[in-house]
């Protein structure tokens, strides 16, 4: 017990828990965007893996890792422009159109992979390109500090200004406004003249984009190449993530940080003679316990409010 | 009326059908050097042998019950895919009674899977009770659990199980006694149908003709109605979940009774998720479920033929899948063309 408190003390685990939550961060952004606008997007794994294999395999064929990137944004936003068409121009149900896409993601990435590699589980072969990783000058050089914020994939810096940039956008843009008025209540936005549909699909495009950015890591900086499903949940995590937030995009990372820490500790608890079976599953524990608390919480709430 | 909305329907359907296929055979051009052959051995193929009928009964016989284990939770509003996890879960549970000695083949596969039922039905009460009492996420609760159930279930067979004269994950071989038997010759058909006819029949009457089941399809329509209806919320939402997990666990262990030896699931079967697909295509109704669960292993076991005489790999056929859900679990889908038919039809008759 004493040595688990060790390692969690130690600067390379907070180097670890920034390394693990950047997927995790994005999937509750995107959930967070498509959230605020009414609209549940349990498509962000689906995305997201979809991206990591479209961004690694780009990075193979162009040999940049940065056109990579550029395609790994467009799949995911292909995938959102497909899941608001389903949803908001057929009125498919948003859970089921998601679990649709997710099935056919996880499958279509893997028959791609297939024609492409020969491999139906990684495609290691293909020599792709990784993001760089960034050393920050003076950051670099503070004792703790450095070890911990320095030296990551250029990804997890975006990660941090998309927190920021999504905060702006969500409370000092009118786009942002609209998206939570829409989400609201859409008849009573539409009765002041905010066309919703278009606000939705934005809001969906742009959900579709920050869950392509977590994939893109995950081919392209935490690995350097795509395997089968390798999202493994991260982005129902990021969905967990952002309804613990309460619609507060700071609480909302700080659970993806707090999901983060528990995905690290389970990385750094293999070193020990523990089933690692059962030590994979702790970041999937502590989201189940983490939702289930939250919901008692609001319960009460909401059951002292009505008293 | 109701007859023209049914027709719709079956149109709807077909044209889902064909503009998958259509996608399907664009995909095909591209990638593949025999498009044509291709196409037509992921058509035709199973048409061609007993046996290949028989690969698409027995490959329907688990989507089916995964489909109907889902369908009761979509019907309820329960957004819960817990089937796949349950489904692995209860495939450990199932192997370890199937390897213990039993002395009558009657008594043995009955104990299994009524034991594998029971506990797939009190793993699916967790979410049910959570989501019941405190309103909490079950979609989220539901694949979490997913994950914990896979890594305990391979922690079990690993620890406790595990075969050492087979490599990779493998639980001893199932007692002859445990098995289920083929019925039908030249086929690996299995008995299993006759419990999956079994469990049809009794959803639908549950669902029809009980108030249980009225409570249920109203609740689907209006979330508010248990309440109304004096059927407490609480426990309309335990026992579908109940019965929906009692159901993937009786899948599961039907599956493994019936088709294989041993336990070698080294990865989540992705059954549990097939069955959402079942749910959405059959509209949430048993005997439609059991329709989609026959059209998709049809098309499963075409694809299946194709990959291993072609160059295309199996995954196609998820195409083939997903846009046909899509097109048919939206509301508007060609809707525009059937409102037109329907006002010129109106018109014709004031006129």
């Amino acid at each position: 017990m004493l040595d688990v408190l060790n390692i969690m003390l130690t600067p390379e685990f907070g180097f670890t828990v920034i390394r693990v939550v950047v997927p995790i961060l994005f999937a509750a952004l995107a959930a967070y965007i498509a959230n605020s606008a009414g609209i549940a997007n349990i498509a962000i794994e689906g995305m997201m893996l979809m991206a990591a294999f479209v961004g690694t395999v780009t990075s193979a064929f162009t040999q940049n890792a940065w056109i990579g990137l550029i395609a790994a944004c467009l799949a995911g936003m292909v995938m959102a422009a497909i899941l608001s068409y389903f949803t908001l121009i057929l009125k498919t149900n948003n859970i089921l159109g998601g679990i649709a896409l997710n099935l056919f993601s996880s499958s279509f990435t893997v028959f791609l992979l297939f024609i492409i590699t020969g491999s139906k589980g990684t495609s290691a072969t293909l020599s792709a390109r990784s993001l760089p990783k960034v050393v920050i000058p003076i950051l670099k050089d503070i004792p703790i500090l450095g070890r911990i914020f320095s030296g990551h994939n250029v990804l997890a810096y975006i990660m941090f200004a998309a927190v920021i940039l999504v905060y702006l956008m969500m409370y000092q843009t009118p786009l942002g406004l609209r998206m939570k008025a829409v989400g609201k209540d859409p008849h009573a936005a539409e009765s002041v003249g905010v066309n919703v549909i278009r606000i939705k699909t934005i809001a969906l495009l742009l959900s579709g984009l920050l869950a392509a950015l977590g994939g893109a890591y995950m081919s392209m900086g935490y690995l350097s190449f795509f395997t089968q499903n390798m999202t493994a949940g991260r982005g129902f995590i990021g969905l967990a993530a952002e309804a613990m937030g309460m619609g507060n995009v700071w609480l909302v990372t700080l659970t993806a940080f707090l999901f983060g820490m528990f995905d690290a500790l389970s990385n750094a608890l293999q070193l020990f003679a523990l089933p690692s079976e059962i030590i994979q599953t702790i970041p999937y524990v502590a989201v189940f316990v983490g939702i289930v608390a939250y919901s008692i919480y609001e319960y009460r709430r909401m059951k002292i409010k009505g008293e | 009326m109701l007859a023209n909305e049914r027709i719709f329907e079956v149109v709807k359907m077909a044209a889902a059908v064909l503009l998958a296929l259509v996608l399907t055979f664009i995909l095909l051009l591209i990638f593949s050097a025999q498009p044509l052959e291709s196409f037509s051995k992921m058509l035709f193929a199973p048409l061609t042998k007993v046996r290949y009928m028989g690969n698409v009964i027995e490959t329907m016989i688990p989507l089916s019950f995964a489909g109907l284990a889902t369908a009761l939770l979509f019907r309820t509003k329960l957004f819960n895919l817990g089937t796949e996890g349950i489904f692995y879960f209860c495939g450990v549970v199932t192997a370890a009674v199937a390897t213990q000695t039993m002395s009558s083949a009657l008594i043995h596969p009955f104990v299994t899977i009524m034991i594998s039922g029971l506990v797939g039905g009190l793993i699916a009460l967790i979410p049910g009770f959570f989501k019941a009492k405190y309103n909490t996420n079950e979609l989220v609760t539901s694949l979490m659990m997913n994950s914990i159930l896979f890594g305990l279930g391979l922690f079990i067979i690993k620890n406790f199980m595990q075969a050492l004269d087979v490599p990779g994950v493998a639980s001893h071989l199932f007692q002859a006694t445990a098995k289920l038997p083929v019925i039908i010759p030249s086929t690996r058909i299995h008995f299993g149908i006759v419990i999956l006819i079994i469990t049809v029949v009794a959803l639908q009457l549950m669902l029809f003709h009980t108030k249980l089941g009225y409570t249920i399809r109203m609740t689907g329509l209006n979330k508010n109605f248990a309440r109304y209806s004096g059927m407490n919320a609480f426990w309309l939402f335990l026992v579908v979940h109940f019965i929906s997990g009692f159901i993937g666990g009786v899948g599961s262990s039907v599956e493994l009774l019936g088709m294989y030896n041993r336990f070698q699931w080294s990865a989540l079967p992705g059954l549990g998720f097939t069955g959402a697909l079942m749910a959405m295509l059959g509209r949430n109704h048993p005997v439609g479920v059991v329709a989609a669960a026959f059209a998709i292993s049809y098309l499963r076991t075409g694809a299946d033929i194709m990959a291993r005489t072609t160059d295309v790999p199996v995954e196609i056929v998820a195409v083939v899948e997903a846009v046909v859900v899509l097109f048919v679990s939206s509301q508007y889908f060609l809707r525009k063309y059937h409102e037109r038919a329907l006002i010129k039809k109106g018109g014709e008759q004031s006129a």
